[in-house]
């Protein structure tokens, strides 16, 4: 079931599962009981890949942000709906994107009050990041930062579930229930989104796709 | 050019598949990436979040258990519009129709004035509520003089007066007191006819084959 494995807290790729973190399930069920701490030990397991989510599909760190910090309350709102045989990263990643998506649905609708152009994402590369090489860091800071721009020109109908799929290692039918779309429509979608954003990659020529 | 060369074919789809999984590294280590630039932003978060629950459940939810909801709460959430399957809507929509139809029947049932069921003669119907007494007072031929005559009407439920008189045919001139006023505006009446005194009365005409009897209704 669920609750025997679940993708690590700070990384949420796909085969980085992990068996389930030591007292997961205890510090769920200590939250249930009341205890606000145990909720805070989740948050701090899961705030990162939570946040990868809401940055992917909103390609803007301060909404992230704060979709990070809904989507935790909303998620300890709502955890005695949560059905112990899923997978609670699972669970956690589609309450992340459906407010990510609410999120964006709102904004399209005040798009013309505000003034164009969003906020642009922290151009500082964090300086504790290790590097062994400076040379082969620099390559990887640029791939990623080209795949970053590729996701930020894709649309969101085709951003939010490639994201999820690739970061957040859901399977078509969680996508579909968490971004409200049929299974058909997420697997289309995640297919063209894979061919533009190869294109983008190839025209890149990032290594692999030159 | 593999064949020629010795080497194995590698099928499309196993060529695809590598190109995916490459495109799904790339996303993963863009993201990561990202997100290791913004980790400042994550700092204090877990005391941001239970901050904001904290204000959310205020004093009087201490000690109460993540998500649980008392029983109003619980009726609310209950009745929260939400997202529902068209089938359950249409069949609640369907169930209150009914319900209402039903409802809106037994009412019908219980509170319209029912007709008394007494031998069928000429009926005088008269409905209010209000009074306390009603006289029927009409206009008949005795000994070949028309006469008048005061002829007490039964209270009935829901508000009717009602008498039903064995008349023989003839043209019938008629009103009633109510509470001692007279009124003869009966919509029952054939037509109206205004008396030597000035006085508006009813007439009603009764005919050798038919009773002529209807219902009539003050308001």
């Amino acid at each position: 079931m669920g609750m025997t494995r679940s993708s690590t807290a700070d990384e949420g790729g796909r085969g980085k599962e992990r068996a389930m973190g030591e007292g997961e399930l205890q510090l769920i069920q200590r939250t249930l009981q009341g205890d606000m701490s145990a909720w805070g030990e989740i948050v701090k397991r899961y705030k990162n890949a939570v946040f990868g989510i809401a940055l992917g599909i909103l390609n803007n760190p301060h909404d992230a942000e704060d979709a990070t910090q809904d989507a935790f309350i909303r998620a300890y709102e709502n955890l005695h709906r949560y059905d112990l045989t899923r997978k609670f990263s699972t669970w956690l990643f589609t309450i992340t994107a459906n407010l990510c998506k609410n999120k964006l649905r709102r904004e399209k609708f005040f798009a013309p009050l505000r003034e164009l152009g969003g906020r642009p994402a922290n151009p500082h590369p964090s300086t504790n990041s290790h590097a062994p090489d400076p040379a082969v860091e620099v390559e990887r800071e640029e791939r990623a930062e080209l795949v970053r721009q590729a996701l930020a020109a894709l649309d969101e109908k085709y951003r939010a579930p490639l994201v999820l799929r690739f970061y957040g290692d859901l399977d078509y039918k969680e996508i579909a229930e968490a971004l409200g779309l049929p299974e058909g429509t997420v697997k289309t979608r995640i297919h063209r989104g894979k061919l533009a954003l190869r294109a983008w990659l190839e025209a890149k020529g990032v290594k692999g796709y030159a | 050019m593999r064949e020629r060369l010795g080497l194995p074919e590698v099928p499309e789809r196993d060529r695809d598949r590598d190109r995916d999984d490459e495109l799904a590294r790339l996303v993963r280590e863009g993201l990561a990436r990202a997100v290791a630039r913004e980790a400042e932003r994550l700092v204090g978060l877990e005391r941001r979040v239970l901050e904001r629950l904290e204000q959310k459940r205020g004093p009087r939810d201490e000690g109460r258990a993540a998500g649980g909801l008392r029983p109003l709460e619980r009726v609310r959430s209950a009745l929260a519009f939400g997202p529902r399957p068209a089938w359950a809507v249409a069949a609640v929509t369907v169930a209150v129709g009914l319900g209402l139809f039903a409802l809106g029947f037994w009412l019908g049932q219980r509170t319209a004035p029912v007709l008394p069921s007494e031998p069928r003669g000429v009926e005088f119907v008269l409905f209010h509520p209000t009074a306390k007494e009603v006289t029927l007072a009409i206009s008949y031929p005795v000994a070949g003089k028309p006469e008048w005559h005061d002829i007490p009407l039964k209270k009935k439920p829901g508000g009717l007066w009602y008498i039903s008189l064995e008349l023989p045919p003839g043209t019938y001139e008629y009103g009633f007191k109510i509470d001692g006023q007279w009124w003869a505006y009966d919509p029952a009446a054939d037509y109206l006819v205004l008396s030597a005194d000035n006085t508006v009365n009813a007439v009603r005409e009764v005919r050798a084959t038919g009773s002529g009897a209807r219902a009539g209704d003050q308001s």
